[in-house]
């Protein structure tokens, strides 16, 4: 197994959307070790991490990088876009609610990894009208 | 493997789209890149949009700040930190991680790399800034594991 990640600038504000997902490929289900999020702009935003009620289709998804230059060609990719829009989650891994300040934010880490089955979406999710600019990065294991 | 690590300070006025550090492996082995700390050390003026990727040319650096062995016994590293370069970097295509902090001294992110970030030999890890309205000296740390 090895280790993969990226991080996307999302601006995507609305309340009930997601925010950015990440999106495993049809034969591989990555471990989600780590999600970082952290505010570019002085908004007060609150966020969920969840997995999709549906199969979102992504638009121009950036595949997460590897972090030895040696391992193969990620194949988990994460998106800021969406032709077919993500659908709320169910129930929420984490809830983060962020003051207004630049540069707030929380990085959460899962020792065990958090699996996300193939071809499902695991989301940051918008659950308030949240920062106009908001860095989230994603870890996997593939 | 053996643990070594360095904290300089970026020089002040960096231009917008524009590297502020690079970590770069030495010429004739790799190193891993175990953790690398941002930290706003003044509070002046402007938020500083920290990015960390990999630099997609082999960087020169005009003076390199090499790392210090956690271990006095341990080899000398070349794995080097630089803060200027002969020609300036290209921006990476994509980037590991990316963060705002806010002007206020002491604000600032650690990020940690369980497994390390690996960088082939000659090859570097850049800290890029997107700030529109250029930096302040700006602290960074680095860890790594040569």
């Amino acid at each position: 197994m090895a280790i993969y990640s990226l991080s996307l600038n999302t601006t995507v504000t609305t309340t009930g959307a997601a925010a950015m997902d990440i999106k495993a490929s049809s034969s591989c289900a990555p471990r989600i070790m780590e999600v970082g999020i952290n505010l570019a702009a002085a908004t007060a935003s609150t966020y969920g991490l969840g997995r999709s009620g549906n199969v979102p289709t992504q638009t121009s998804p950036v595949i997460l990088l590897a972090e030895n230059p040696n391992d193969p060609t990620g194949q988990t990719g994460a998106a800021v876009a969406w032709s077919v829009a993500p659908t709320v989650p169910t129930q929420f891994f984490r809830r983060i609610s962020l003051p207004g300040t630049v540069g707030t934010g929380i990085i959460w880490t899962f020792p065990r990894g958090l699996i996300l089955a193939v071809s499902s979406s695991m989301l940051i999710w918008n659950l308030a009208t949240n920062s106009a600019s908001t860095n989230a990065w994603w870890v996997c294991d593939e | 493997m053996a643990l070594y690590g360095t904290s300089v300070t970026t020089i002040a006025g960096s231009p917008v789209n524009h590297a502020i550090a690079d970590v770069k492996a030495p010429l004739t082995t790799g190193t891993k890149l175990m953790e690398i700390a941002i930290v706003n050390p003044t509070g002046a003026f402007n938020i500083l949009h920290a990015l960390v990727g990999r630099s997609t040319t082999e960087l020169f650096q005009s003076y390199a700040n090499y790392v210090s062995p956690y271990d006095a016994s341990d080899k000398a590293s070349t794995t080097s930190v630089g803060l200027a370069w002969s020609i300036a970097p290209v921006v990476p295509t994509q980037f590991f991680r990316r963060a705002a902090c806010a002007s206020q001294a002491g604000t600032g992110i650690i990020w940690s790399f369980p497994r390390g970030i690996a960088i082939a030999s000659s090859q570097s890890i850049v800290v890029w800034n997107t700030n529109a309205g250029g930096t302040m000296a700006i602290n960074i740390s680095v860890e790594v594991d040569e």
